[in-house]
């Protein structure tokens, strides 16, 4: 088991450092290189720029400048800011914890609508209730969570100010100058997590129900029938374990999009995460911000299909023993 | 697709008896129209190109503003009611149609014209050709992509040309992967050997003798492409790094319509329902063409 990690994460390794490469060269193609962010300063001479040029080294070639951002990367520095002047590291420090605070309720309550219905809409195939399940999640595919975003908004927040409802806030991850306690948390977490697992929902049931549908036909589970145990735990408890395995690799694949639905969720719901972080820095060519969260980005989802690689060997024997 | 061809041919003395043989096309059409939701999302799509192609007819200019006739909601002479500027949103959400629908369509031939070639390269010739493509698609797997189609978009600009192309080199690894597998399998089938021994080129091998058999994962894959990525360039266009206002696409008008959420909710509604209608009717066409081009299904 720990070889079999440690060889999943030597394998790893590389992609990270392809990513960043790539990263790195595709920013050098800025017009102006990294220094576009002062490129529009009328109280900047071209002298001026070209000392800063030296200042930051800019003149090395860029594989040289690309080792000595990997050297200070290995001693867990990121830069700084060319526009707040903030260290990268303390920036992306005090956004990360809120993009996966959102991204983690987001995928608890995912799973919490994905697997009820996956596993009804498989167990009574061809149903009424296995249509409305198809019709759920293809209505929930077509839905840009922009747009959803958008619209919920309108109703609940708008609307229902309008009409003298209780509303719900559409922006912030607490209200601002009150101490952020449980409860407001919460009411700021229901718009944007509907809308991220609504969206996310709609993927997943589909995943849970394919899974569960090869599953049921298996022989052990007709052993179970069998002997004799109860519906209840034959589904819920011998099928759904083994119905899980490749839901949980498609989870971990699926990160990827999560992250990008977070760029999203952030943005319209004005919550202080690092997708809006890495928006803002696009605006305004903020190269070193960029680089740090496109790196910790890649690491973190690696490093969570190192994670789901876990859990797979932990649901899965034959994996763990071999 | 082998297998069906081999059903048919065993097939075809008992049936020529009694009715002409039929078609792969034939067989294929006939299951796509039972498929009754798929038949309702081709004629919605064909509804909303064809109202995007015919959008001049309209009687409003899409970029004339007119100051005088701000936020009028829905009407008679105004169906969708008008934005901030007084344009008429019918009008511009068929306009807009015309540039997330070619976006969409030209983005998914460029996913799976490379597409094709990676994963028809990596199933062929195997080896190092295919691990070294495999750990390049993975890596572009690995990746979230709205942030490299974020810094892409930001760094070089936003023209239509550009964004198909930025759009569509994000989107070809599930196609690679499709048709990797679908060679794979089909190169030690005979029909290739055949080929092979009568000494055709390799390329003659490739395109002419087993791509044509592959060609049903990659129709389905492009029907579902279309919808990922109209959903792509819609997106980018809502963070407003698409194409630019004053052309209106469904997702700068949308972006528009954030500011005016309270004057003018009608507007945050129309651009996206067509969106939503697009990817909807799309991706049921996807579904009856997997169901229509799966031999398992045909009899």
């Amino acid at each position: 088991m720990t070889r079999y990690l440690l060889r999943r994460v030597f394998e790893a390794l590389p992609l990270l450092f392809l990513i960043t490469v790539a990263v790195f060269f595709i920013l050098q193609l800025l017009p102006a290189g990294p220094l576009s962010v002062y490129e529009n300063d009328p109280a900047l001479t071209t002298e001026d720029l070209k000392r800063l040029e030296e200042r930051f080294g800019l003149n090395d070639p860029i594989p040289v400048r690309y080792l000595k951002w990997l050297g200070a990367l290995v001693q867990g520095e990121l830069g700084y800011s060319l526009v707040t002047h903030q260290q990268v590291a303390a920036m992306i420090g005090e956004r990360l914890p809120n993009t996966i605070y959102l991204m983690t309720v987001a995928l608890g309550v995912t799973l919490l609508i994905a697997l009820p219905i996956g596993v009804i809409s498989a167990i009574r195939q061809y149903s009424w209730l296995d249509h409305l399940a198809t019709l759920f999640s293809f209505v929930g595919y077509a839905t840009p969570p922009f747009w959803s975003g958008l619209l919920v908004i309108i109703l609940f927040s708008v609307k229902f100010r309008e009409w003298g409802l209780p509303s719900l806030p559409a922006s912030g991850m607490f209200t601002l100058g009150s101490d952020g306690g449980v409860a407001d948390r919460i009411v700021h977490l229901i718009l944007p997590v509907g809308v991220l697992a609504l969206f996310n929902a709609a993927h997943y049931t589909r995943y849970v129900r394919a899974s569960m549908l090869e599953v049921v036909h298996q022989d052990y589970v007709r052993t179970a029938r069998a002997k004799g145990l109860a519906d209840r735990s034959v589904i819920w408890a011998h099928a759904l374990k083994n119905a899980a395995l490749p839901v949980v690799t498609v989870i971990a694949l699926d990160l990827p999009m999560l992250f990008s639905g977070a760029v999203v969720t952030e943005s319209i719901f004005a919550w202080p995460g690092m997708g809006r972080l890495f928006l803002e820095s696009a605006f305004r060519f903020d190269y070193a911000v960029l680089m740090g969260v496109v790196t910790i980005t890649a690491g973190l989802v690696i490093l969570s299909t190192l994670l789901a690689d876990v859990i797979y060997a932990w649901l899965d024997p034959r994996i763990r023993l071999s | 697709m082998t297998a069906s061809a081999t059903i048919e041919r065993v097939s075809e003395p008992l049936g020529a008896a009694t009715r002409p043989a039929l078609s792969q096309r034939t067989l294929a059409w006939r299951q796509f129209r039972r498929h009754r939701l798929a038949l309702a999302g081709a004629a919605t799509f064909l509804a909303l190109c064809l109202t995007a192609v015919l959008a001049p007819v309209s009687p409003y200019d899409p970029n004339r503003t007119s100051l005088l006739d701000r936020f009028e909601p829905p009407s008679l002479t105004h169906p969708m009611g008008t934005d901030d500027l007084g344009r008429d949103e019918l009008t511009r959400v068929l306009i807009g149609g015309r540039i997330s629908l070619a976006v969409g369509m030209m983005a998914m031939m460029v996913s799976i014209v490379v597409g094709t070639l990676v994963g028809a390269l990596a199933g062929y010739f195997g080896r190092a050709v295919d691990s070294l493509l495999m750990r390049l698609t993975e890596m572009f797997i690995a990746f979230p992509q709205l942030f490299i189609l974020i810094l892409l978009a930001s760094l070089f600009g936003t023209g239509f040309w550009t964004i198909v192309l930025v759009v569509g080199l994000l989107r070809w690894m599930p196609v690679a992967r499709l048709v990797r597998a679908a060679f794979l399998q089909l190169k030690e089938q005979e029909f290739v050997t055949a080929a092979r021994a009568l000494g055709a080129p390799t390329a003659a091998i490739m395109w002419r003798h087993i791509l044509p058999n592959a060609l049903s994962p990659i129709i389905v894959a492009a029907t579902l492409g279309v919808a990922g990525a109209i959903l792509t360039e819609s997106t980018l266009s809502f963070l407003g790094l698409g194409i630019q206002l004053p052309t209106a696409t469904w997702g700068n008008m949308l972006r528009a319509a954030q500011n005016d959420m309270t004057t003018a909710p009608w507007l945050a509604f129309f651009p996206g329902f067509f969106i939503f209608l697009t990817i909807l009717s799309s991706n049921y066409i996807g579904d009856g063409l997997r169901d229509a081009l799966d031999p398992h299904k045909q009899f």
